[in-house]
């Protein structure tokens, strides 16, 4: 890497390498340099989350099937995932890159975006700084523990450049060669752009980052709107969205819970428990964050993986769990469950701050009341100490199974 | 393999410079030396904080977890071969 002059931003992407897999083979030294995969559950129907550096060589990845991965891979050893370990790893690794600049944004549970602006003169020292954070991180939490990272002028390039070498890679994309770099890679490899977009920019002829700067930034904002500007930017490798510290992270668009079945079905009052039970966790994590829900959503996906889905708009906005199942259960009327259910959601949009609710007393006081004692509870003696009785042989939590993760973190000091 | 087992156990460790090490773990009279203490980390469940310690000993792996207001030591997990 050669030296550079002065540049005006400078920020680091950090993307922990097969991170679920990596903290599991840290923990159990007998699976390192092994192909393992972690699973959501020891469940039937679960997913691969994580697959390790050595499955992903047999084309394991997240999202394969377990009987697709044992056969791509016979010797692959399964994982059941243990969320409260990656947070807490999380947690570590967040911590060393704080110590570094406050300017950290928690991009997902293994990524984070750094802004050296100002902090390190050049490319070259932001480099020296790259390096020093994955030696932090081998020593403090694990041999084991690998990131890749990429640094750029902004978050676009900078994502991007982490994605070029892995595990292990540090790539430094210098002011003026983006357009060089960008090239490399194909559409969908870029943050922000997904199959959907692609296609509709195949409508275009635009299958390439190259054909994309042929196109004028007028027809793309035509065809899509405010999005077309990001677009016309990041054909050219420009972004100016600014690094979102996790100390000032602004409120989620929507909250939700989601879950496949272990066992397909058309059971309403089962499909019912189990939306009371996400609409039990909505409202907690609702009131845990002081917001209030304006819509609640219901979606059932169904064997043939056709989908069913409706939502509707709450007349008094409400964080209280009876509130929200209230609403819940007319959505759910709302859908003809003609085929058997293999996947239940619920979601919770529209929100605002909760400014402070009237208590209206009888039975909406009531819920009000239970609701917060359940919280208290809750948060003293663990989560899920007490919730309601027609829940208790539900089988699972209700919390989210899809590692939906806090972006807001309380970092000790 | 992988087995679960929340087991109450007793744990020798080291206090160095705030950081607690565990050195030896007894588990049904039988005692395990610690080769090597591969993740430590903490959670919480409650208000109650749990220091978590993924170790080794003989090839196989533990995980072992001491909870701080009982000040209780155990053994969550076995994973051998």
């Amino acid at each position: 890497m050669a030296a550079g002059g002065s540049v005006e931003r400078i920020i680091l992407h950090i993307d922990m390498n097969s991170y679920f897999a990596s903290v599991e083979q840290q923990a159990r030294p007998a699976l390192r340099g092994k192909p393992i995969a972690v699973t959501g559950s020891d469940k039937k129907r679960t997913i691969i989350v994580a697959a390790s550096v050595e499955a992903k060589k047999f084309a394991v990845k997240t999202g394969t099937q377990i009987y697709e991965a044992k056969k791509l891979c016979p010797e692959i050893t399964m994982v059941v995932a243990d969320c409260g370990r990656y947070e807490a790893i999380t947690r570590q690794f967040l911590k060393i890159f704080i110590s570094k600049t406050p300017l950290v944004e928690i991009f997902s549970i293994d990524e984070a975006f750094l802004d050296l602006s100002g902090q390190t003169k050049n490319l070259e020292e932001a480099g020296k700084l790259a390096r020093e954070i994955k030696a932090e991180i081998k020593s403090k939490i694990g041999v084991n523990i690998r990131c890749s990272i990429g640094i750029a002028q902004n978050k676009f390039m900078a994502k991007l450049a982490s994605e070029a070498h892995k595990p292990d890679g540090l790539t430094v994309v210098f002011p003026g060669r983006e357009i060089e770099f960008l090239d490399q890679f194909g559409l969908t490899d870029a943050c922000g752009i997904g199959r959907g977009i692609s296609r509709r920019l195949a409508l275009l002829g635009v299958n390439s980052f190259s054909d994309l700067r042929k196109i004028k930034q007028t027809a793309l904002t035509l065809a899509f709107n405010s999005y077309g500007l990001r677009l016309y930017n990041m054909a050219r490798g420009q972004d100016l969205d600014p690094v979102r510290p996790y100390f000032l992270c602004s409120k989620p668009k929507s909250i939700s819970r989601s879950k496949t079945l272990q066992f397909d079905t058309y059971d309403i009052s089962n499909i019912s428990k189990i939306i009371l039970s996400f609409c039990e966790n909505i409202g907690a994590e609702l009131r845990f964050k002081k917001l209030l829900a304006g819509s609640i959503g219901v979606y059932l996906r169904y064997k043939d993986f056709s989908w069913g889905t409706q939502g509707k708009t709450i007349k008094n906005q409400t964080s209280a769990t009876a509130g929200i199942y209230s609403c819940a259960k007319r959505v759910l009327s709302q859908i003809e469950v003609k085929k058997p259910v293999r996947k239940i959601g619920v979601w919770a949009g529209g929100l605002s701050a909760d400014r402070g609710q009237l208590c209206l007393g009888g039975d909406f006081g009531r819920a009000q009341t239970l609701d917060e004692v359940a919280d208290f509870l809750n948060k003293k003696y663990g989560d899920l100490v007490i919730r309601r009785s027609s829940l208790t042989n539900l089988g699972f939590s209700g919390r989210s199974p899809n590692f939906g993760f806090k972006k807001e973190y309380e970092l000790e000091s | 393999m992988q087995t679960k087992v929340n087991e109450p156990i007793e744990v020798l460790a080291k206090f160095k410079n705030g950081v607690l090490t565990p050195l030896v773990l007894k588990i049904t009279n039988r005692v395990y030396r610690i080769d090597s203490v591969d993740l430590r980390y903490d959670t919480t469940s409650g208000e109650v904080k749990f220091l978590s310690y993924s170790v080794s000993s003989q090839g196989n792996s533990y995980k072992i977890a001491l909870n701080t207001k009982t000040m209780e030591w155990r053994l969550e997990e076995v994973w051998s071969g």
